[in-house]
């Protein structure tokens, strides 16, 4: 007989966590239930959040973005403050499923389902987010970069409940991007995503830029390809519009050639491996080019023989 | 391990004994016989079984039962009254917006939500709005075009007024649209 605990704090949760093994927190249930129904999982009981109070609250603030249990894509995509300093993950939340998915699955779900198709979870690692994990032991804090360890597995120990996510504030002029290729553009999930945080000083010289892949890979990858663009000059100010410096599109092909190399795509019912390591370096320069226009707002000016 | 739960169904509140594996929609339909509410994967894929929990579109079939405790939920059972059909409902009618009609409660509480948060969509805003519920037959051009012609009769006939945002995370700009029989709908995104 499946149990269903009502906790009214996260101390409670991770009680229950350890008192009930077996127990699984069940936070939007989108995984969960279809799972369940479908026969595909076998669980004692599930932890409810819906008790706890506040547990759903997204945090703006000097100190950066604090997404909680029960967090909604929806949440997450609906805050303004999201698409101005950390346009990467709001493209992403905006990326899953429908609407009626949106209202109900988490970011912090979606990282604990652990797929390596997790569109937020690429958002989250070029942003260098820490994952805060909470047990009867006490709190402690994980890198994302460390949190996945295959497909559907993470660092999380048993009795253990991910109590945050905390997002570092922007570290510059900040532009983001998330592209998601796959055959429908809502219900669906990625066939190759590429994310991408940059960030320029106000010389329009990138002071760093990260790029982090879904589907390519056991994990989400977070791959070194950034460092073609980090330091690079990208762009020249010019009272108000943004001048585009020549070479761009060959620091952007070269960070695509680098994200491509770092990937190990398998074929599946969704498109082979060879499918995907041709749409890797496509998804990637898109992100990147959409990255910097949001780094870059305003006109931009293109002089003669500069490609882009 | 069955559980009591309280549930505001198109206002009217009942009190079920459920499972905790039983979803929203098995409630709805087997329980409180409210069969409008369609169940057509049962995993999330269709939207065919999409209502309003506290005014926001889910599908009912991703949803225990018991999650919703305490929750306000509209169906298409709800959307008529006494004095005959939603604009909605009208529009679908007028425009051929159903054929088979197994999708069409979804389709209608998704584009209720749509409507009482933002009453002037665009194309591109009905079509995201809709885009988690499938339609096998009409090739969505009628429902597009059902839902365009609804918010534009509800624009000639209502007073729209700003209301305060209830829950963090909602959309900043939501509204509340008092129609013209001079009350608020429910779902207006406060939770209950
Ligand atoms: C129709 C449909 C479309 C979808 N489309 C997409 C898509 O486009 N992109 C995408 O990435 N995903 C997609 N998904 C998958 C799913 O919606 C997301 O992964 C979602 O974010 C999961 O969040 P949830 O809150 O619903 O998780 P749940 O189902 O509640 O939980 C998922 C897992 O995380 C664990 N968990 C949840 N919260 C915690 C916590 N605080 N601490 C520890 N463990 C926790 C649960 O125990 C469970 O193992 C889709 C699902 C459906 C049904
Ligand atoms: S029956 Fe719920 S989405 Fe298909
Ligand atoms: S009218 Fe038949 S599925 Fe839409």
């Amino acid at each position: 007989m499946l149990e269903y605990h009502r906790p009214a704090s996260v101390e409670e949760a991770v009680g229950v966590l350890a008192g009930r093994p077996g127990s699984v927190v069940l936070a939007g249930g989108t995984d969960l239930v279809p799972a369940y129904r479908a026969g595909r999982q076998s669980v004692r009981g599930y932890v409810s959040l819906r008790g706890i109070p506040g547990v759903g609250e997204l945090s703006v603030g000097a100190d950066g973005l604090v997404i909680r249990p029960l967090s909604t894509h929806a949440a997450v995509a609906s805050h303004p403050e999201v698409w101005a300093r950390w346009p990467a993950l709001a493209w992403a939340c905006q990326s899953v499923g429908s609407v009626q998915v949106r209202n109900l699955g988490t970011v912090v779900g979606n990282i604990c389902h652990a797929s390596p198709a997790a569109d937020t979870a690429s958002a989250l690692l070029t942003l260098g987010a820490v994952v805060e994990a909470r047990s009867l032991q006490g709190t402690r804090d994980i890198p994302i970069a460390e949190f996945f360890l295959g497909s559907g597995r993470t660092v999380l120990q048993p009795g253990e409940m991910v109590s945050a996510i905390r997002v570092p504030p922007p570290a510059g002029l900040g532009g983001g991007a998330y592209v998601k290729i796959s055959p429908r553009r809502a219900m669906d999930i990625a066939v190759v995503g590429a994310a991408v945080s940059l960030w320029l000083d106000e010389n329009g010289r990138c002071l760093d830029c990260r790029v982090a892949l879904a589907s390519v890979a056991p994990v989400p990858l977070l791959t070194g390809a950034g460092a073609a663009v980090v330091g690079q000059q990208l762009a020249l100010p010019h009272d108000g519009t943004w001048e585009l410096v020549s070479g761009v599109h060959d620091i952007f092909a070269q960070a695509a050639q680098l994200a491509t190399e770092a990937a190990s795509p398998i074929s599946d019912v969704r498109a082979s491996a060879d499918y995907r390591r041709a749409m890797i370096p496509v998804a990637v320069r898109r992100a990147l080019w959409q990255a910097l226009g949001r780094a870059t707002p305003g006109e931009w000016v293109i002089r003669e023989g500069v490609q882009a | 391990m069955s559980i009591e739960i309280t549930l505001t169904v198109n206002r009217r509140e009942y009190k079920v004994d459920v499972e905790p594996t039983r979803t929203l929609l098995q409630v709805l339909r087997d329980d409180l016989a409210l069969t409008g509410t369609k169940e057509g994967c049962d995993a999330g894929d269709c939207g065919a079984c999409t209502v309003l929990w506290d005014g926001r579109p889910v599908s009912s079939c991703l949803v225990l039962a018991v999650e919703a405790d305490g929750g306000h939920i509209e169906t298409v059972e709800g959307l008529a009254d006494e004095q005959g059909l939603h604009v909605l409902q009208e529009a679908f009618l007028e425009h051929g917006a159903a054929q088979c009609g197994f999708c069409t409660p979804g389709m209608l509480m998704s584009a209720k939500a749509l409507l009482d948060n933002n009453p002037h969509p665009s194309e591109g805003e009905i079509r995201t709005a809709l885009a988690g519920n499938l339609c096998r037959c009409t090739g969505y051009g009628k429902i597009v075009a059902a839902v365009k012609h609804a918010a534009e009769a509800m624009a000639a006939s209502t007073i729209t007024a700003l209301a305060p945002v209830a829950t963090a995370g909602d959309t900043p700009s939501e509204r509340v649209v008092v129609d013209h029989r001079g009350e608020a709908p429910e779902g207006d995104g406060a939770h209950g």
